[in-house]
């Protein structure tokens, strides 16, 4: 645990550092937009240019959005009394694992619940199940689905909710066990979803 | 030798990335084809015999890995440059023991590229004349 | 002894083996069974050894308390008795010396002292007197029983012998049971005569009814040859055999337990008298006696039923409280196991990080191609008036993406810093495979390899990925130093409980100032050249697997690396 705490603050300065570096970037491309909005003429280039600004843009978001994201798991390993919000961590682990479901061709819908929604777990806990039920979920869902996850409160509980594929199957998945492992570590708990389908992870509440 | 006769293939799932370095190359006078997965790779691969594959280790779909297993097996003349994420040596160590001609991080400098580029094109045209020379016998 | 010590280990024993193995419902029933049977065991055989002692002790304590008031009672009323019948024979025995014979000849006196007696003295029936030879010379009473002699009857031998004499109870002439009181008196002239007085036995009568027994319970006077000298409700009318043999003789009162002729369960107390021929009996069943015991007996009973079913359910409760604590901390055991296994794991949130922090190269590496892209353009087109300034940008873009590709590379420098695995390896075997991945560029560029390597090497525990990158480090510096046709020449050796390998070049060396710096981090003197890490990066590989890493180094010369790594794995600096 302290490992991952200091690996954690380590990659958390790392990310910081890159996330200023890709501000210096899009600072950079939008001053060359400038000044080729400006002053373009006898450059027989210019439309090339600017198209490649833009994408110079767009990969520079795609990069803080991937730094934020480190970023959250760097500290996700760290307690915080409140407890940790349901949403924004199943939103970074959906936005981490989008890459995983990619090459099984399934795509990730992240339907989110009631802001301030919150669990007694730390961040890391709360990702690694859902990761675990995700896991569960895409081997046993056919390449190119798509697999719904959304955030819900039931009875005051943070309940995240994977709506396929159904409940038996999952329960025969190989990653079956190390989710059913990590619940009942964890204090999570497990259910069907509505018909059968999907699962429903039910996460402790608050200490406070 | 000639860049113009080089053949070469770049591979990446990333085609912001592959269509510029494409591009780029083209600047400097190497043509080169361009393939997005695996699946495609291999039949490019197995349709024009380039010379040298530049191949992203991580793609959906078929791998790097896998691909580079592939061609080996069907086109054993075709020298492999894998590229890694910055820091993944182990990907690259794996690929070498997989018969890989070398392996490189991301982001490139291009100009180590075209160097290692050169020197796999050059060993596979000498693999070619040997084993050509060795079939004729 | 040792069996004992043993016994009492056992169950203790048995209960830690179960503990420690087995898997849990049937263990815990086992458990339970067992710590119930102990519990309920040592509470029970204390208090049933109590509960015994209680018991008897009670029960002696209870007959005690039974035959004491018995026992006092027959001796009172035997005092009773001996005072009554001493009374009398004193009374006769004053008559016969206070008075002549001529006064007690005397019909008239004779009649007035008689009243006299019956007045002070209840009981008596007739008074005569007797001379010498047996003939009554006077007598006062209901019987005309004057000049019956009496010279051949025992009692009359027997107070010319002992000169008193007190009878067992008889009918003689009277025909009413009674007792004789004789004493003889001697004048000083040697003549002797015998005053005899009748008792009636109705006093008898009433000093046993005296004693105010219950109904069931009897007393009796009988003689020592166990003639009845009253009459008993169950043992006989008087002057009829007693129905059962006469107790041993002792004069103080005792309290024997018997069944009687009636089958009842009865103390007999009894206590013979010294002076006449006489035991006094009391006879009370014990059933009426041992009522109150009997209750107290049932109170204990009850008591002892009471503490067995206490004791039962508060060995249950506490057993299952006990084994629900167990159960408890086990699991709360095992979760906290698990718990440490889940954190050591680092999860797939770890790996998943690791795959982001892959993943941050994807956009830096299109970055880094659009601006080398649009530099490429414009380093090949013409000028224009934003030329210079885009230029700058350019650059400042391609620098960003520089350090960028320092700090992924630095964050995963940690993540591999969790992940040493340790294992039995041929090094030499290693340095083989790694030289093979670089053959293709050796011989393109005609450098000779030339490997060196101990066929006697020992085998190490290390990391063989780490060292295999270590070795790739080496190789591939080395061959960025040489010139085409250069020479590279690894060798590996045991030296002492190391292992060393040392790869030297003939490349181009190194100046002083760039050994100073050689293991600082992102130090590199191929700018953006070859896959390698930098040697800062090897030399924590090598520290982290317990080794040591040195470099020499000539301008123009060459370079000589040494690794140095233990032979068993060492504890390796954080």
């Amino acid at each position: 645990m302290r490992d991952a705490l200091f690996m954690g603050r380590m990659t958390a300065s790392a990310t910081h550092e890159l996330q200023n570096i890709l501000a210096t970037i899009r600072e950079s491309s939008g001053l060359m937009e400038d000044l080729l909005a400006m002053s373009s003429e006898g450059f027989a280039h210019a439309e090339r240019f600017k198209k490649g600004l833009t994408v110079l843009a767009e990969q520079v978001e795609r990069g803080m959005i991937l730094t934020e994201q480190l970023n959250y798991c760097a500290h996700a390993p760290e307690g915080c009394s409140a407890g940790a919000d349901v949403n924004e961590s199943v939103r970074a682990l959906v936005g981490l694992w989008r890459r995983n479901a990619a090459r099984r061709k399934t795509t990730l819908v992240l339907a989110p619940g009631r802001t301030g929604l919150r669990t007694g777990l730390r961040a890391v806990e709360v990702m690694d199940a859902v990761a675990a039920a995700l896991e569960a979920a895409i081997e046993t869902l056919p390449m190119g689905t798509q697999l719904m996850v959304s955030v819900e409160e039931q009875g005051g509980l943070g309940v995240v909710r994977l709506d396929s594929p159904g409940y038996e199957a999952l329960r025969c998945a190989p990653a079956w066990a190390e989710l059913a492992a990590l619940a009942k570590t964890l204090g999570i708990g497990l259910s069907g979803g509505p018909g059968g389908q999907g699962v429903v992870l039910a996460l402790p509440k608050p200490v406070a | 030798m000639n860049a113009k006769d080089w053949k070469i293939l770049l591979v990446d799932d990333e085609r912001e990335f592959i269509t510029t370095l494409a591009e780029r190359l083209d600047l400097r006078g190497i043509p080169s084809r361009v393939a997005f997965d695996g699946e495609s790779a291999l039949e490019a691969i197995a349709a024009e015999e380039p010379y040298v594959v530049v191949l992203d280790v991580l793609m959906p779909g078929i791998k790097g890995l896998e691909v580079l297993e592939r061609v080996k097996r069907t086109n054993p003349l075709v020298q492999v440059l894998l590229l890694t994420g910055h820091g993944s040596t182990r990907d690259g160590i794996e690929g070498m023991r997989l018969g890989a001609y070398d392996y490189m991080m991301k982001p490139l400098n291009i100009d180590t590229l075209i160097e290692k580029m050169e020197s796999a094109t050059d060993y596979a045209m000498k693999a070619a004349a040997q084993s050509g020379k060795n079939e004729g016998q | 002894m040792m069996k004992l010590t043993e016994i009492i280990k056992k169950p203790f024993r048995g209960l830690q083996s179960d503990v420690d193995e087995a898997e849990s419902p049937v263990r815990y029933t086992v458990l339970r069974r067992k710590i119930f049977a102990l519990m309920a065991a040592a509470t029970l055989i204390p208090l049933l050894a109590m509960a015994v002692l209680n018991y008897y002790e009670h029960m002696t304590t209870m007959s005690r308390e039974i035959q004491n008031p018995l026992r006092v009672l027959v001796n009172k009323t035997k005092n009773s008795f001996e005072l009554f019948l001493t009374e009398r024979s004193s009374t006769v025995s004053l008559i016969a010396s206070a008075y002549t014979y001529p006064e007690l000849a005397d019909e008239n006196k004779l009649s007035r002292i008689f009243s006299v007696m019956k007045k002070e003295f209840k009981g008596f029936v007739d008074l005569g007197l007797i001379d010498e030879h047996g003939t009554q010379v006077n007598y006062v009473g209901p019987y005309a029983l004057k000049g019956k002699n009496y010279a051949e009857q025992r009692w009359f031998q027997e107070v010319r012998i002992k000169g008193k004499y007190v009878s067992d109870v008889f009918m003689g002439f009277r025909k009413f049971p009674h007792v004789i009181v004789a004493v003889q008196h001697m004048t000083e002239d040697g003549r002797t005569w015998i005053l005899r007085a009748t008792l009636d036995t109705h006093q008898f009568e009433r000093i046993i009814a005296s004693m105010s027994l219950e109904p069931d319970a009897d007393a009796f006077l009988v003689n020592t040859q166990g003639i009845m000298q009253t009459s008993s409700n169950n043992y006989g009318k008087v002057l009829e055999k007693l129905s059962f043999a006469l107790p041993p003789q002792t004069y103080e009162p005792a309290v024997l337990s018997m069944v009687d002729p009636l089958g009842r369960d009865v103390y007999l107390s009894y206590a013979y008298f010294p002076e006449a021929d006489f035991v006094l009996m009391a006879v009370k069943p014990r059933g009426s006696l041992l009522k109150s015991w009997y209750t107290v007996r049932g109170d204990l009973l009850f008591i002892f039923a009471l503490g067995v079913v206490a004791v039962f359910v508060a060995a249950y409760r506490v057993t299952d409280v006990l084994i629900g604590r167990m159960k408890e901390s086990e699991e709360r055991r095992e979760m906290a196991l698990r718990q440490v296994e889940h954190s050591q794991k680092l999860s797939s949130i770890g790996r998943l990080a690791a795959g982001v922090a892959h993943e941050i190269n994807n956009p830096l590496a299109i970055i880094n191609e659009k601006a080398g892209l649009m530099k490429d353009i414009m380093v090949r087109g013409g000028e224009f008036t934003a030329k210079a300034k885009l230029d700058v940008q350019v650059e400042s873009i391609l620098r960003a993406v520089e350090r960028c590709r320092g700090i992924t590379h630095r964050m995963l420098g940690f993540a591999r810093r969790m992940d040493v695995s340790i294992e039995d390896l041929d090094v030499g075997e290693i340095i083989k495979e790694t030289a093979g991945f670089l053959s293709n560029e050796a011989m393109h560029r005609k450098v000779d390899v030339r490997l060196e390597i101990d066929p006697d090497l020992p085998r190490i525990n290390s990391d063989r990925s780490q060292l295999q990158q270590v070795f790739l480090n080496l190789f591939n510096n080395a061959l960025a130093a040489v010139a085409d046709g250069g020479r590279i020449v690894a060798m590996a050796r045991e030296v002492g409980d190391n292992v060393d390998i040392t790869v030297r070049d003939n490349g181009c060396g190194m100046s002083d100032e760039t050994l100073k710096h050689i293991f600082e981090p992102f130090f590199t003197t191929k700018k953006g050249k070859g896959t390698g890490l930098g040697l800062s990066i090897t030399y924590g590989i090598i520290k982290r697997l317990g080794g040591d890493i040195a470099v020499e180094s000539e301008q123009g010369v060459g370079t000589t690396l040494t690794i140095t790594l233990p032979k068993g794995q060492r504890e390796a600096m954080a």
